[in-house]
């Protein structure tokens, strides 16, 4: 169980830490969240000295080390040839970008149900606006428990909660794994005294700049007067050294939930792993018939697809493809082979995952001229639209050629969704 | 207020506004499973069982083996093209890793 180590004194609630209405951010932090997650349901690689391999295609360099790894001598950037060579019992995860998607997902809406202000900053950092929420959550630290109890333990996620974005993600990152950190406001200034300048949200060279100029800790950029601050390093050189003080700005105190997107995602399981682009395809296929067949999507076009598939053996490959023009059901799959042409799935896809964003009214569009309108089968439309309305879906299918010269009869053929 | 954790089965359950199905991409020509019954002299079937229809097997007109993805789930099945007493064509296998038997056309 989480514990915080704040203050306490008799008789000391919400109200007396961040008095008035000071915000209250909290930060959540998952620090490695691409190995963290391919942990998952591998408890016994816990521990060991783990590297992050490169995504399928890349250069074979780790990609981000545990802190087991880095304490033996590896580092990022490090080719995986070194690594093992330094470490012989490293152990190297594929990423796995769909599965910390799906993840990252299922952390957003487990801290979403504790406060409808959480802004998903980037991958394995969470801020979430604690402000006015004492008597629904508790004391700061109490909060902070929540928060941390929201997340899988195994993720070794972190907390800090302070008036401010950047002091919270500070009191995170020095946060024992499962432990919160809770900055009162009377003490952040103090509190980031210490900190390296390096840690401010500020650009490299700038950051380069500071060191050059002997300001290695945020208390020694908050000694000096705003103005020269200010002339030296300008407008952002002024932010930090607010920062640096302990004040905040509209920025720092400032958690922008996402947006409310409608995705509509299918997936759908393949009938044997396969590497073809064949089966790939028909997968695809049956997603965008699936998804376009839906009620509300009837004469919708979208502007953004995300394709994934999940590969033998917990890999995955993903593509995220905004389109160049809103595309509805007709051209879909036309669209998507052509921006998928250079395809090569790093292994065996068991299951594709189409999701659909995006989503708007089918733009309208010079008609083509009567009398060279393609020719459809009309009493099959109907057929297939009454079939609809009384089961809810089309039963009528199509078979499709998936592995034609495959040993293995079932392989050959199979039943893909029709839409004429 | 629950809270869910990550090994929930309501895990990955999607926002209120958002939709996500799965659906299995159904395969053409699936093996059916039947029961055999007795043993010819050559050591193949001497029937085969349906439902609660056993049919005696008069001839077998052809046999080949299948092995595959020894590497991933194995897959070893010993065909038999069979003639039935009525006189009907089947193909019969026997999966060798799970001892069972089905019929699939070929």
């Amino acid at each position: 169980m989480a514990r915080a180590t704040a203050p306490t004194f008799p008789g000391m609630i919400a109200s007396d830490a961040f008095p008035g209405r000071r915000p209250v951010i909290a930060c959540v932090l998952v620090p490695h969240f691409p190995l963290r997650v391919a942990l998952l349901g591998q408890a016994e690689l816990d521990g060991l000295p783990l590297v992050l391999g490169p995504l399928p295609g890349g250069r074979p360099v780790v990609a981000d080390a545990s802190p087991e790894a880095v304490a033996r001598g590896i580092r990022t950037g490090m080719t995986l040839r070194e690594a093992m060579a330094m470490v012989p019992e490293v152990v190297v995860a594929d990423p796995n970008p769909a599965r910390e998607r799906d993840v990252a997902e299922a952390i957003l809406g487990s801290l979403s149900e504790l406060s409808p202000l959480v802004e998903a900053d980037r991958p394995g950092r969470w801020y979430v606006d604690l402000t006015g929420s004492a008597r629904l959550l508790g004391s700061p630290p109490r909060a902070a428990e929540r928060l941390l109890a929201a997340i899988p333990a195994s993720l070794r996620p972190r907390a800090g909660v302070a008036p401010g974005r950047f002091a919270a993600w500070v009191a995170a990152r020095k946060s024992p794994p499962g432990r919160s950190r809770v900055v009162f406001p009377d003490d952040v200034a103090s509190f980031l005294a210490p900190e390296p300048s390096t840690a401010l949200p500020v650009p490299a060279d700038m950051a380069d700049l500071m060191i050059r100029l002997g300001l290695k800790t945020l208390g020694q950029l908050a000694d000096l007067a705003p103005g020269a601050v200010t002339a030296r390093l300008g407008t952002a050189g002024g932010r930090a050294w607010l920062l640096a003080t302990g004040r905040s700005d509209a920025a720092d105190t400032t958690v922008r939930p996402r947006p409310e997107i409608l995705t509509i995602t299918e997936r759908v399981d393949l009938p044997a792993p396969s590497t073809g682009r064949e089966m790939f395809f028909l997968g695809v296929d049956e997603g965008i018939t699936r998804a376009f067949g839906r009620p509300d999507m009837r004469d919708r076009h979208v502007r953004q697809v995300s394709i994934s598939a999940a590969i033998e053996d917990g890999r995955s490959w993903d593509r995220l493809l905004t389109l160049r023009e809103p595309t509805g059901y007709e051209r879909m799959g036309e669209v998507l082979r052509q921006r998928l042409g250079d395809l090569a799935l790093p292994g065996p896809a068991e299951q594709v995952t189409l999701s659909l964003t995006g989503i708007i009214t089918a733009p309208a569009r010079q008609e083509i001229l009567p009398g060279v309108r393609r020719r459809r089968p009309r009493p099959l439309v109907e057929a297939v639209q009454q079939l609809k309305q009384r089961y809810g879906t089309s039963p009528v299918y199509r078979i499709a050629e998936v592995e034609p010269w495959s040993r293995i009869p079932e392989r050959r053929h199979a039943l893909v969704s029709y839409e004429p | 207020m629950a809270l869910r954790r990550i090994d929930d089965p309501a895990w990955g359950t999607p926002a209120a506004d958002d939709v996500t199905t799965t659906r299995q991409l159904r395969s053409l020509n699936v093996p059916r499973g039947i029961q055999v019954a007795g043993r010819r002299p050559d050591g193949h079937p001497a029937a085969i069982i349906e439902g609660r229809t056993a049919r005696r097997i008069t001839a077998v007109t052809d046999e080949w083996w299948v092995e595959d993805e020894w590497w991933r789930a194995p897959i070893s099945r010993h065909y038999l093209e069979v003639q039935l007493v009525d006189g009907t064509i089947r193909t019969i296998y026997h999966d060798t890793v799970a001892d069972t038997w089905h019929k699939q056309a070929y």
